[in-house]
């Protein structure tokens, strides 16, 4: 069978590039898989769109063979009309999928498998068809022929008609589907025969959900999602192997993780999303589970944020401690002590050839700006916990009560403008944070019970702080007009800005002694 | 959808686990993912479950299920998730609930809401036999329909679990649904294997075995040139047969190959029963028998020796083939298996052991095995029984070579001295420090060399008990 239209049009392309294209192209043999995932999942969303198949009812099942050493990955989407099957799957670089609406488009992918195996074979049947087409490529053959080490350079459209063959069988059965099996495995490919490897590969990558049963935060997601507006596309992934048969959801499930190396526990409290008003057109959107924040996930498969387009992870964990580093180079290592997600919604947004990345774009860069500036704030907030978390209670309570005592003296004194209110509710504010953050740690019942109190009293102090809303200007006699009350004020604040804070309050006092009437409520 | 483990203890069982391919199908209809597991699996059990089911056979087997229950406990989000069912759960709970965190079933699932708010009786769904596909443990029979049309059972014998397990005798779903059912969902099998306690004890038996006739297991039925069966697995009530003689010819017209018959009782009364029975099945054209013989309940050795010679009778008057299946009784409630009623001794029952172990504890109908086996008389079957084991198995290799010089010895002890001896065979197998034990003694010295040659014990290739002297009901 030749595709008539591939030799007129077709610019001349070495076989190699071939090479460049699949084997030289993943880091991960296993990225392979996402490749036909990511396939299916197009076919399974295109079948949902045509109302083939019922939200939900998309499925891939892959099914692991060590004995004869096969791989087969089947979905349940619309499958390829048999008139098609020569340019969608024989044919390179011309995928007709959609860069709007579709995860994969860049074709090339499917003939990732040539890497790891014997024969790579494709069957398909769509829904109008009683045509099972079968294409199937030689890979050992194709392998020799694209190898950059061939000294005469091939043809590549002429390399792939050698060694691919479409054959077509008749069905009485209706149905659609698109089935890919690599056979005969090679050693380089060992990872696609152990099942666990690929769970633990598509639970991080694949566009599964989250484990409603045993997550306990899901519903909260779900929750969220559903108040936002958001759709988050999912496809049910059942690996087979022998006697398992197991359904591939997130990793997320445990509301207690250890860090690294198991030294400290690390406890998910809640559900944060950013950003807060996020909708269905947003850029992006993201959840995080916040925690104590100790350390870096011991558990690799949840650890750090991981971005995802389509719902599918894009880079693992790579990308935002990227990101993280970009912040502030100390800060790389902060990324790993959280574990959320960062969706991309918007679509001018596109992964890369390798989907480790994404290409560059104005608006790519825009939301890279933005998940800086987030992980900045990540990352301060993970140092600002981790060093409050480390005091003892003595440097702890210190600083508050000398805070509580500080406030109460100004707010007896009188606060000089609604600028030193705000400064002094800062401070406040500053040591509940280090209270709540030093509570995380692993502290015992007297301890604790000491940050309790005094958080309550820094609590009432910052309550009548900022039910202060007279300042010392105001206060000052009604003999001065409007004009010298002004002035007063603005020595006030120059003092305040100028000196120590000893000398600021006996200038103040001064000043106050000799222009201010007598406050009653100071009196009792 | 949830994945879902269903796990059988790597115990020795030679039906697949009816319940946990009930509890297949009854989680696949969810759309759950479900995995079967024999045993403990390193990669099974790193993975995170929803819910994993673990079964339970025999109480003396339930150390080896509460360590399967351990093993697994951390791949689930909660030990609430640890569902234990079966019979030896139903029989011994607190067992488990003491050595094990997980939730315990007893009894069957016969109810709604067992599995979950919502769940079926799952005691009607119909097995989902595609589970045993995949695993590498080999279930006998492979191509069988397993039904039971009743449950419970008309009798109440104190040593069967029966009567605990299932109180009250009833009707199931009808055969042929059952048959069907599985033809429909996986495909037509080759025999019929028929579970029931007390099969012929429901009313209007002739119209079930009318029913399974029409299923195609008619006398003499075949399926692809190859001979189909029926076997009414856990045996038949010879004094049902016995009372009514039509039962015969009934079962006469399907394909009944073997029957199975138990004689328990050494009452005379089931004595006769048994007779009558056989000679009727005989009369009917059934020529393979097999007899379950239960032993070291309140019976004693002498008893058992009278089935067999039974046995050795009605096979030479009748020119059948009896093949016996001695019993051991174990007590319900004993998750070790060294139980000896009053009337036996230790070194009998091990004795019986060893006689079985070349037959893989069948008795042969062969009357001259049976006498060669087991003795000619009463006291030959004592003294064959109280022989060093391997002496028992390797009767040829040990006849000149040891055993005389043994049983002359033997012969010498009065009766009270021959009890004493058993007594002290008894302990020293139990004995942690026998080697000591043995050196302080003066006593039976020269004898004991025999069981214990300086003192050691001689690995007599005496494994586990075989399948054959397991049975459930």
């Amino acid at each position: 069978m030749t595709p008539e239209n591939l030799e007129s049009r077709m610019p001349r392309i070495g076989a190699f590039v071939l090479e460049t294209l699949t084997t030289g192209m993943y880091t991960n043999p296993l990225d392979t898989l996402r490749e036909y995932v990511q396939n299916s999942f197009d076919a399974i969303r295109e079948a949902e769109r045509s109302g083939l198949l019922s939200n939900g009812a998309g499925r891939i099942e892959i099914s692991v063979d060590e004995g004869s050493r096969n791989l087969t990955l089947r979905d349940n989407g619309t499958g390829i009309l048999a008139n098609n099957v020569n340019s969608r799957l024989v044919n390179i670089g011309m995928s007709s999928k959609s860069i709007l609406a579709d995860a994969g488009f860049r074709g090339i992918g499917r003939l990732a498998g040539i890497a790891y195996c014997r024969r790579l074979v494709f069957r398909t049947q769509s829904n109008g068809d009683f045509d099972i087409s079968s294409v199937a490529f030689d890979c050992d053959e194709l392998r020799q022929a694209m190898s950059p080490r061939m000294k005469q350079v091939k043809e590549l459209a002429d390399v792939i008609n050698s060694y691919a063959s479409v054959t077509t069988e008749k069905t009485r059965k209706k149905d659609h589907f698109l089935e890919v099996t690599m056979e005969g495995i090679n050693e380089v490919g060992q990872s696609f025969l152990e099942w666990k490897k690929i769970n633990t590969y598509l639970c991080q990558v694949a566009p599964v959900g989250l484990d409603m049963q045993s997550f306990h935060h899901a519903g909260t997601i779900h929750q969220w999602l559903r108040v936002h507006n958001i759709a988050v596309p999912v496809v049910s992934i059942i690996i087979t192997s022998g006697s398992t048969n197991y359904q591939v959801f997130k990793p997320y499930r445990k509301l207690t993780y250890t860090t690294i190396r198991e030294k400290h526990k690390i406890h998910v409290k809640g559900i944060r999303f950013f950003p807060e008003n996020a909708g269905p057109d947003s850029p992006f959107w993201g959840w995080y589970a916040e925690t104590n924040c100790p350390g870096t996930f011991g558990d690799d498969t949840v650890a750090g944020f991981r971005l995802r387009k389509a719902n599918i992870g894009i880079g693992m964990a790579d990308r935002m401690t990227e990101i993280f580093a970009e912040a502030s180079e100390s800060y790389a290592r902060f990324n790993n002590y959280f574990m959320g997600e960062i969706h991309i919604q918007d679509s001018n947004i596109i992964p890369n050839a390798r989907r480790d990345g994404f290409e560059d774009s104005h608006e790519w860069t825009a939301i890279w700006k933005s998940l800086v500036d987030f992980a900045r704030e990540r990352s301060r907030e993970a140092h600002q916990l981790s060093q409050a978390r480390n005091l003892d209670i003595e440097r702890l309570v210190g600083p508050a009560e000398r805070e509580i005592a500080a406030a109460n003296k100004k707010r007896k004194t009188g606060l000089a403008s609604k600028d030193e209110k705000s400064r002094v509710l800062e401070k406040i504010d500053s040591q509940i944070d280090k209270l709540d953050a030093a509570k995380k740690a692993e502290r015992n019942e007297s301890e604790q019970n000491e940050i309790d109190r005094v958080r309550k009293e820094l609590q009432k102090t910052r309550q009548s702080i900022e039910h202060e809303t007279t300042f010392v200007v105001q206060k000052l006699s009604a003999s001065l007009d409007k004009k010298q009350r002004k002035i007063i004020s603005e020595i006030i604040g120059i003092l305040y800005d100028m000196l120590d804070e000893d000398s600021f309050e006996k200038a103040r006092d001064a000043i106050l002694a000799k222009y201010q009437v007598p406050d009653k409520e100071n009196d009792r | 959808m949830r994945n879902i483990l269903l796990v059988e203890p790597d115990y020795r069982s030679k039906f697949p686990p009816l319940g946990l391919l009930k509890i297949a199908a009854y989680h696949k209809e969810r759309r759950d993912s479900v995995t079967f597991v024999r045993g403990r699996d390193e990669a099974i059990r790193s993975l995170h479950w929803h819910r994993i089911y673990i079964a339970s056979l025999f109480t003396w087997e339930l150390p080896r299920t509460v360590q399967t229950i351990k093993y697994y406990a951390s791949s689930v989000d909660s030990t609430d998730q640890v569902i234990v069912g079966g019979v030896g759960a139903t029989l011994l709970p607190d067992y488990i609930r003491n050595n094990a965190s997980c939730v315990v079933i007893e009894g069957p699932l016969d109810k709604r809401g067992l599995l979950g708010p919502d769940s079926r009786p799952i005691a009607e769904m119909i097995p989902d036999y595609s589970i045993l596909d995949t695993i590498q443990y080999d279930y006998k029979p492979r191509d069988a329909y397993f039904v039971r049309i009743t449950k419970g059972c008309i009798r109440s014998c104190k040593f069967c679990a029966v009567p605990k397990l299932e109180k009250k005798f009833g009707r199931l779903t009808k055969v042929d649904e059952q048959i069907g059912s599985v033809k429909r969902k996986y495909g037509e099998r080759q025999n019929l294997i028929v579970l029931d306690n007390n099969i012929l004890g429901i009313d209007g038996i002739e119209n079930e075995i009318a029913e399974i006739r029409r299923m195609g297991f008619e006398r003499g039925a075949k399926r692809n040139g190859r001979k189909r069966y029926v076997d009414f697995n856990q045996g038949l009530d010879a004094r049902l047969i016995s009372e009514n003689p039509e039962l015969a010819r009934h079962l006469s017209t399907i394909c009944l190959s073997p029957v199975r018959l138990a004689f328990d009782f050494t009452t005379a009364k089931m004595e006769k029963a048994y007779r009558h029975s056989i000679e009727l099945l005989a009369g009917q054209g059934f020529g393979e028998f097999t007899n379950y013989m239960l032993f070291n309940f309140d019976d004693s050795p002498r008893d058992l020796y009278h089935r067999l010679l039974v046995n050795t009778e009605l096979n030479e008057k009748l020119g059948i083939r009896i093949t016996g299946f001695p019993m051991r009784f174990i007590p319900m409630t004993d998750v070790k298996r060294d139980y000896v009623s009053d009337k036996w001794r230790w070194r009998y029952l091990r004795g019986i052991q060893c006689v079985l172990l070349a037959t893989h504890g069948l008795v042969s109908p062969n009357p001259d095995f049976i006498r060669a086996a087991f003795g000619a008389t009463y006291e030959e079957f004592l003294e064959i029984l109280a022989m060093p084991d391997r002496y028992i198995i390797y009767r040829k290799e040990y006849k000149n070579n040891g055993a005389s010089e043994w049983r002359k010895k033997y012969r010498r002890l009065t009766e009270p001295s021959q009890e004493e001896f058993l007594e002290l065979l008894a302990e020293l197998n139990k004995d942690r420090n026998r080697r000591e034990t043995i050196d302080g003694l003066r006593k039976f010295r020269s004898l004991l060399e025999h069981y214990y040659p300086n003192g050691e014990t001689l690995r007599a290739e005496i494994g586990q008990e075989k399948e054959g002297n397991q049975r459930i009901t």
